[in-house]
């Protein structure tokens, strides 16, 4: 109950749960070394929800980012061997969810404009009370094109540095940030904050 | 938070635009049978050059055990008696058989028992 009442608390508590880089690195070997599909499942248990979280903000569908999801996935687990273990699994499996998503972007061709911007990411169980602020960053998200959006989500939502930023995009680090101010204050103008 | 670094001097606003931010797009639909339905998802499992191995070196272990147990019987009934000594060699081959035959087709019978994991 205690744990309940302190965020302090509930952050450890949940901190307790969240793989450290040996365990994430010790997974990755089991899966490499003896197909272990255990050891994935555990990988996917710990980074399902960010990554389908990412994708559904991008895509706006839910059935849309849970098919990214998990080709993203599948691709990650046929090429675990060309892991390195430079960067975090984490950071790895962004890259290539970004990917799938430009992929399924470019085989869609979807073009974004102001009218969809409801349909973008209509946030679940939400307060009524707080309908009409989703309302308004769905619109405000619907300003910005797709590179924009990314770097917003991955840089705001996913409290990404913009280093690891920058390796998921495979975009200078310079580059990113005239991106996240640019796309900043077309949203603070949205919002009118 | 250590990553989130502001973009520019004015942080009130970049923490109130992270904020609005998160309690806006922070929800992701529920699946809890997400990580089952990838798992079956998979390509089926290879199989290891280490497992490959042992298959092969049973298989030439049996058809040694099978060659040598026929000779030994072929001999043994031509002998005028059946000793406890013949006895103990026949279980000691029919148990090496049972074994080595076990060996090659217990993954067969566990893929088959439990599925494809």
């Amino acid at each position: 109950m205690r744990l309940k009442n302190n965020p302090n608390d509930r952050a450890l508590a949940l901190n307790a749960f969240m793989l450290t880089k040996l365990e994430e690195i010790t997974l990755i070997a089991k899966c490499v070394t003896a197909d272990d599909r255990h050891a994935f499942g555990r990988l996917v248990d710990e980074y399902n929800t960010p990554l389908r979280r990412f994708l559904f903000n991008l895509t706006g569908d839910a059935q849309t980012a849970e098919d990214l999801a998990q080709e993203t996935f599948i691709k990650a687990y046929t090429s675990l061997r060309s892991f390195k273990g430079i960067s975090r699994f984490k950071t790895w499996l962004f890259t290539i969810a970004y990917r799938e998503f430009a992929n399924w972007h470019r085989n869609n061709d979807i073009t974004c404009d102001i009218e969809s911007a409801t349909d973008i990411p209509s946030t679940i169980s939400s307060p009524e009370t707080d309908a009409e602020t989703h309302y308004d960053v769905s619109a405000a998200l619907a300003t910005l094109n797709d590179t924009e959006r990314t770097l917003v989500l991955l840089f705001y939502i996913e409290d990404m540095p913009i280093k690891k930023i920058s390796s998921i995009t495979a975009m200078p680090v310079g580059t990113i940030k005239v991106y996240l101010k640019r796309a900043r204050e077309r949203m603070a103008k949205s919002l009118q904050i | 938070m250590k990553n989130a670094e502001p973009l520019h001097t004015n942080d009130l606003s970049e923490n109130e635009l992270r904020s609005i931010l998160k309690s806006a797009l922070s929800g992701v639909p529920k699946n809890p049978w997400f990580t089952y339905t990838l798992l079956r998802r998979l390509p089926p499992k290879r199989q290891r050059i280490a497992a490959r191995i042992e298959i092969l070196t049973s298989t030439i272990a049996l058809v040694i055990t099978i060659v040598c147990g026929v000779r030994f019987v072929s001999t043994s009934l031509s002998s005028p008696a059946l000793t406890v000594r013949h006895i103990l060699i026949y279980a000691m081959y029919l148990t090496l058989f049972g074994t080595l035959l076990l060996n090659i087709t217990w993954p067969i019978i566990a893929g088959i028992r439990f599925g494809k994991e």
